[in-house]
């Protein structure tokens, strides 16, 4: 059931981001999303603690209703930006080589973000699948370590003027490049 | 995308409710041969879309594509637009843990949901 939510609001924020949010710059949109997985972060404190049944919330409403949001924030506010950015970005002739690196190179990013996790609750918490009554722990560690990409974005992430910047030499040096034999080929 | 998992996960929902476990792993195992079978009669032809290569191209060895690719690669790392990418990834991934296995055993263990 929760599959079949997620996979619908995937779809939903396909959408969304292809009407509303394809023009915005990508650094606005890293940090919307990341404000939607904060303002989301009561509702998994509440299914954490289990206020939610003080409430008369089920679990699996809460969860579908968490689900349906992330789904939808993450796919219009990080995955597909950041796909459209490896489009744009990637120099003519190697583009498949270069598009392949891009999405290694983000794949080992949440690799290794799962490596990072185990390693501090290793350290730090120690949460087993037994006594899960420490997760609240890894929950606001992940939630407070959200924030740090927030920072250098400003400094790494291309903005569109950067973008179109590229393109545009990009274009240009293939053009010469597709010139230049034609002459060659003259002169000969 | 989307459709074809939510499609994806009512069937292996329904076989999972309704039939022994054996049966989806025969399912799965099932349509990667079928995937296999069909990457294997695929034509290498449909590299050539857009551009032509020659036959040089199409006889070189796997470590002369090797060479190739890790060669347009340092290319592409010459564009700053496209090494600060790279670097954002990796930053991310170091500052950024993810606990989404311990999100997974509290769903399965303490909520009894999955």
């Amino acid at each position: 059931m929760l599959n079949i939510t997620g996979y619908i609001f995937l779809l939903l924020g396909s959408q969304m981001y292809q009407r509303y949010f394809k023009h915005y710059e990508l650094f606005k949109l890293t940090a919307m999303g990341w404000f939607i997985g904060i303002a989301m972060a009561p509702f998994t404190y509440a299914l954490i603690f289990r206020w939610n049944l003080e409430w008369g919330i089920s679990d699996t409403t809460l969860m579908l209703f968490d689900d349906a949001i992330s789904e939808v924030a993450s796919q219009a506010f990080i995955f597909l930006p950041m796909t459209v950015l490896y489009a744009k970005i990637t120099p003519p002739h190697i583009e498949a080589t270069c598009f392949a690196f891009l999405a290694s190179a983000s794949n080992f990013s949440g690799i290794f973000g799962g490596v990072v996790g185990a390693k501090i609750n290793e350290w730090f918490v120690g949460v087993t699948q037994e006594d899960l009554s420490g997760y609240w722990k890894l929950v606001t560690i992940g939630y407070v370590c959200s924030t740090f990409p927030l920072i250098f974005r400003y400094w790494l992430l291309p903005t569109n003027a950067d973008i179109e910047r590229l393109q545009k030499s990009m274009n240009e040096e293939q053009k010469t490049n597709e010139v230049e034999p034609e002459e060659t080929k003259k002169t000969k | 995308l989307s459709l074809g998992g939510a499609v994806g996960a009512i069937i292996s929902a329904l076989l999972a409710d309704n039939f022994p476990a054996s049966y989806s792993f025969l399912g799965t195992g099932f349509i990667g041969l079928i995937m296999a079978i069909m990457v294997a009669n695929t034509s290498s032809d449909i590299e050539d879309v857009g551009e032509k290569s020659d036959e040089k191209d199409k006889n070189r060895s796997c470590m002369a594509d090797l060479k190739k690719n890790l060669s347009e690669i340092k290319e592409a790392l010459s564009v700053p637009e496209y090494y600060s990418v790279i670097i954002y990834f990796f930053l991310k991934g170091f500052t950024n843990p993810k606990f989404g296995t311990f999100g997974y055993y509290f769903q399965t263990d303490v909520l009894k949901t999955s």
